[in-house]
């Protein structure tokens, strides 16, 4: 399981006085970057050969509410993948506190919009690649 | 059914040259925005009371990409209306091109996290929805 710290500032917070709800998904994608940064995927490399990761899903569930100067921890588990696909389960908790939970399925595509395959380096889950 | 134009800008995208995923959330609540202000609803004097709307789930489904300079409209349906709760399914269509869906909870809140009544004007939706229905 990777993990990855946010800590709540002032831009992203809403007048609700919590973090603006759609602030998680932006969240969550810095800490699929450093994942697969981590997994040794340049993604400006791929981007030169005319491949880029696109967001196919996301069904996200917002338990509790983060806060300003709050220091958060994003996980990030895969749970599924094909050669085209792969699920990952996001979440963002403060402390032991789960706030928010998503599961968001990934594709790679063309600059043009066509689907590809996924880079073999993210097809990390054993006996389903 | 309530309409909502966006037009796609330079800050929307992305390096993949098409809107950036978060941002169709922000078009949807733009959209929430422009309907709840037709309803009468005002979101300033409900923060004044003490009161704000909350996202409390997304399904979302990114069927096809927008670009800049697309010129979107914003679909927003109610499906179901509780005390506290709205269910809506919000699309984002370029011509007859659906390419964004969600269903979206929202939850009318306290400041210090309790679920409030919804505007009359809100929860009158519902109402309506029952009576159309029969």
């Amino acid at each position: 399981m990777h993990t990855f710290p946010v800590t709540v500032y002032y831009e992203d917070t809403d007048l609700g006085g919590i973090v603006y709800h759609a602030n998680y998904l932006k969240f969550i994608e810095r800490a699929r970057s450093a994942w697969v940064r981590a997994l040794g995927i340049d993604q400006n490399a791929l981007r030169a050969q005319g491949i880029v990761f696109a967001v196919h899903r996301i069904e996200a569930d917002f338990l509790s509410p983060a806060q300003l100067d709050d220091a958060l921890t994003v996980t990030t588990r895969p749970v599924a993948q094909t050669p085209a696909r792969l699920t990952l389960d996001q979440q963002v908790s403060r402390g032991g506190t789960l706030l928010f939970r998503a599961r968001v399925t990934l594709v790679s595509i063309t600059t043009a919009g066509k689907p590809r395959r996924l880079p073999p380096e993210l097809l990390v889950l054993s006996g389903n690649a | 059914m309530h309409q909502f134009p966006v037009t796609v800008y330079y800050d929307e995208t992305d390096l993949g040259a098409i809107v950036y995923h978060a941002n169709y959330m922000k078009f949807i609540d733009r959209a929430r925005a422009d309907w709840v202000r037709g309803l009468g609803v005002d979101q300033n004097a409900l923060r004044d009371e003490g009161m704000v709307f909350v996202v409390h789930k997304i399904e979302a489904e990114f069927l096809s990409s927008a670009r800049l300079e697309d010129r979107l409209v914003v679909t927003t349906d109610v499906l179901d209306v509780t005390r506290s709760r709205l269910f809506l399914d919000q699309r984002v269509y370029r011509g007859e091109t659906l390419l964004f869906r969600a269903r979206v909870s929202l939850v009318l809140m306290s400041l210090d996290g309790h679920p409030r009544r919804l505007p009359d004007a809100l929860r009158a939706l519902g109402c309506e929805r029952v009576t159309a229905a029969e």
